[in-house]
């Protein structure tokens, strides 16, 4: 079940936000999306959620075109972690990863277990019981992105997931960034899921995607592994940086991106 | 949970029965009740403390429980759609709205359509304030989504902008009013909950029961627009028509109320606040308990305006209001210190 854009432009008001990107997503990759701020990043990934309407081109998920999908049906193939949520009501942490089993027919207790052990993965499972506005930004994050997982999880069953995440990495800190991209990179190889995911980390996306799109003002400059797209043409231009590409000491072959000094 | 609250609205109603300018004895409520569905036999001595239960008492505690458990159950609904915990149906200018539609009615109604407003007064009072409560929700939903979101400022403020037009044309329409219609606009600005035609009772029980009745399947929907609206449509529900749907429902049923009972305030601001403390914030436990607690506290409200300076009447409006006043700036001060923390 592939998840295709054909031909998509995104406008909003008189300002065209991404111009004309074609590109398929497979499940079982891990594809990062990058790029400067403003690039359309967060857009496309909203027009891959159906949260934006295209204004030329086709969005299909599988068969069908995602607007012919129904919501309960869109909401078990496929799970959205924003780039924001603010929750000002006291839902406990796992009152919140509780609330990805709501398309799901499986019985409570299974529920439960399931959004533990997504808090667990997170290494939310100590603050279960805490009112999640009085999370930190991290916590909060964290506790979020579990509720995703809750909701693409899949025990058993064979089914295709795909999973979209706006800078799930954003208020981590280091060690969780490391441990939630690898949890990704787990669920796109072992379990079936397409991740698409956008991030500013390059070193982070250089050392975890499979596949690594960069977008510039709207329109996709590269795509393909991150060696291979992840130059120093490219980047310099790209971010308007004077950047200094090395390799990763260990394995002589992953990008290792740093800025110049001046 | 829900039968817990059931009972304490059961306890406090059958009191209230025997509270009032004459008091009553538990005994002689029984017997009334007994009395009026037929199983006991007439007593003359009592015949006129019967009448005074079961013909003024009652419908008045039967209206206090249908405007208690509407107001509350709108409130709820409100601040889960403006996913904001001061939302409120006379905050938002929703309650105004509807009672500048009745009082219209009442106004031009007689002078302009006179046959029609005899024939169809019941019905084009309830339906003329459900426009004008729909009319005001849906201006100020509108002004208050800024990008998905709901700015709270500009919530508040349309919400006042809404009140200070609709406060200035009941003004003018009570200015053109005539004395007996100016008598009826200030019962609708302060609330009350005096009714003795079972007819219009039994007219808005038929619209509030099901009104409330059906907002209780969007529990879970309602959870889930918390986080945010694409997050609830992300998360398997249809919010558009959710939306729709809960609006107008909560026209209906604070337009109805307003029609028959006038502006009672704070009900549905305070009541859901109370029971996310006491039940916590998910909707499928949070909107029956509200229902029921909102009742409970109207009736206990409408027992102290009843008492309190017997024979005379305090209007209701007023007692939630110096419940509900108070409270509201202990909410804003508290919402200042966690933005502030």
């Amino acid at each position: 079940m592939k998840y295709q854009l054909c031909q998509v432009s995104v406008e909003l008001g008189a300002n065209r936000l991404v111009h004309d990107i074609s590109l398929d997503f497979r499940v079982g990759e891990l594809c990062m999306v990058v790029g400067p701020n403003g690039a359309g990043k967060t857009t496309l990934l909203r027009t891959l959620a159906g949260d934006i309407a295209p204004a030329t081109g086709a969005i299909h998920l599988g068969q069908k075109p995602l607007d012919q999908w129904t919501h309960r049906e869109l909401a078990l193939t496929r799970a959205v972690l924003p780039q924001q949520s603010s929750l000002d009501f006291p839902f406990t942490v796992l009152d919140v990863a509780l609330m990805g089993r709501m398309p799901h027919d499986t019985d409570p207790q299974s529920d439960e277990s399931i959004a533990r052990k997504a808090l667990e993965l997170c290494d939310c499972a100590h603050l279960a019981g805490r009112a999640f506005p009085t999370l930190s930004g991290g916590e909060q994050q964290r506790v979020q992105t579990a509720r995703v997982l809750a909701q693409v999880w899949n025990e058993g069953a064979d089914a295709e997931r795909y999973l979209l995440l706006d800078e799930p990495v954003s208020a981590l800190d280091l060690s969780h960034q490391y441990r939630l991209l690898k949890l990704l990179r787990g669920l796109a190889r072992e379990e079936r899921v397409g991740v698409i995911c956008t991030l500013h980390n390059l070193n982070l996306a250089a050392q975890f995607a499979d596949r690594c799109l960069i977008l510039d003002q709207g329109r996709l400059v590269a795509d393909g592994k991150p060696a291979e797209v992840f130059t120093l043409e490219t980047l310099s231009n790209v971010f308007d940086l004077d950047i200094w590409l090395q390799r990763h000491p260990q394995d002589g072959q992953i990008p290792l991106i740093v800025p110049r000094l001046e | 949970m829900i039968s817990l609250f059931a009972a304490l609205l059961l306890a406090v109603s059958l009191v209230s029965l025997g509270v009032g300018a004459i008091p009553t004895g538990p005994a002689q409520v029984a017997a009334a009740l007994g009395h009026a569905a037929g199983l006991v036999d007439g007593n003359p001595a009592t015949d006129n403390l019967a009448r005074i239960i079961t013909q003024i008492r009652l419908p008045r505690l039967l209206l206090g429980i249908l405007v208690g458990m509407g107001l509350a159950m709108a409130g709820a609904v409100m601040q889960a759609l403006f996913r904001n915990p001061m939302a409120d149906p006379g905050l938002l200018g929703v309650s105004s709205g509807a009672a500048l539609g009745a009082v219209a009615t009442i106004v031009l109604g007689v002078s302009l359509a006179p046959a029609l407003f005899a024939f169809a007064g019941d019905w084009l009072l309830p339906s003329t304030a459900f426009a004008g409560g729909l009319v005001s929700l849906g201006l100020v939903y509108r002004l208050a989504r800024v990008n998905y979101r709901t700015d709270i400022p500009t919530m508040l403020l349309a919400g006042v902008a809404v009140n200070a037009i609709t406060g200035a044309l009941i003004g003018l329409l009570s200015y053109v009013a005539s004395d007996t219609e100016l008598r009826d606009l200030i019962f609708w600005s302060l609330g009350s909950l005096e009714i003795t035609d079972w007819w219009r009772l039994a007219l808005t029980a038929a619209i509030v029961l099901p009104g409330c009745a059906l907002m209780l399947p969007h529990a879970a929907a309602l959870n889930a627009n918390l986080l945010g609206e694409n997050e609830a449509r992300h998360l398997g529900h249809d919010i558009e028509s959710v939306k729709l749907r809960l609006i107008l429902l909560v026209a209906l049923v604070v337009g109805v109320l307003v029609a028959v009972s006038g502006v009672i305030g704070f009900v549905g601001l305070l009541v859901p606040h109370l029971l996310r403390l006491m039940t916590g914030p998910d909707h499928r436990l949070l909107l029956p308990t509200t229902g029921l607690f909102g009742a409970t506290l109207l009736v206990l409200a409408d027992m102290v305006a009843r008492t309190a300076v017997a024979p005379a009447e305090i209007p209701i409006g007023i007692i939630t209001a110096v419940l509900g006043g108070p409270f509201f700036l202990w909410l804003l001060v508290r919402h200042r210190r966690r933005q502030a923390a």
